[in-house]
């Protein structure tokens, strides 16, 4: 018997993936936490394929700009060296990418989907009545095709999409 | 040959866009789409867990690197 909850199934947005793999990173409380009721309660989470990409650019551009971790982190990883060592940049993105999938493996079900055209074809729409950036337009559009309302983001700019129900996860500022 | 077409690609959307609300009928097509990736977790016996795709061994050791701090031992990622 599946003892999965299939009344909830939710879409991941990228920018609550990182938070929730990555501690110290912005809302990783909220994302913690959003993170610890998603595995405990056995639900059924959605993402885009294109969420990978996405994932290493993050990960990154927080390596890259070691203001956005708490000073212990950049310490831990080094992080002031990351212009002028590859070893400290391939050590940063690796373990970052670990943890990503450490992530995914806590989940119940997972089904990452592919970017199919049809896919880009309904984003376009998408960006320009919600004035989003391609990719979350993309996010939007995989989440609607195959009829996922529960949205998990830390990004507030998806609230003006009509019809899906925005989880925001953000720490208190 | 023939392509078929997956179900994936071909939802009938309502005013706001979206495909009808999913069910198990459609999770089934999905785990079924070998363009869909299907994990179960913890669920050893599905044969479906979660594999994950990067191993890159660290080409050196993190002591090569500092002499303190050690992230191996952080709880930065990993929760």
């Amino acid at each position: 018997m599946r003892s999965i909850d299939v009344e909830s199934d939710s879409y991941l947005d990228t920018r609550f993936v990182v938070a929730a793999a990555v501690n110290g990173s912005h809302h990783s409380i909220a994302a913690h936490q959003e993170w610890l009721r998603l595995v405990s309660t056995r639900r059924s989470v959605y993402f885009s394929s294109f969420l990978r990409v996405e994932v290493t650019q993050a990960l990154f551009r927080m390596g890259a700009n070691p203001a956005r971790l708490p000073a212990d982190v950049r310490a831990r990883y080094i992080l002031d060296r990351w212009e002028h060592d590859f070893l400290i940049r391939h050590r940063w993105m690796v373990q970052g990418i670990e943890a990503f999938e450490t992530l995914l493996a806590t989940f119940a079900e997972v089904y990452e989907l592919p970017v199919t055209t049809e896919i880009w074809q309904h984003s376009v729409p998408i960006m320009a009545h919600y004035r989003l950036w391609s990719i979350d337009a993309v996010h939007v559009a995989t989440a609607q095709m195959i009829g996922i309302r529960n949205f998990i983001t830390c990004d507030l700019g998806f609230g003006r999409v009509d019809g899906l129900h925005v989880i925001l996860v953000r720490d208190q500022s | 040959m023939s392509l078929k077409r997956q179900q994936f690609d071909m939802p009938v959307l309502d005013d706001d866009g979206f495909a009808p609300p999913i069910d198990e009928a459609r999770r089934e097509a999905l785990r079924n789409d070998p363009a869909v990736r299907y994990y179960r977790n913890p669920d050893p016996a599905s044969g479906l867990l979660y594999k994950p795709t990067l191993r890159v061994a660290f080409p050196v050791e993190p002591s090569e690197l500092t002499d303190d701090d050690d992230p191996e031992d952080s709880h930065v990622f990993c929760r």
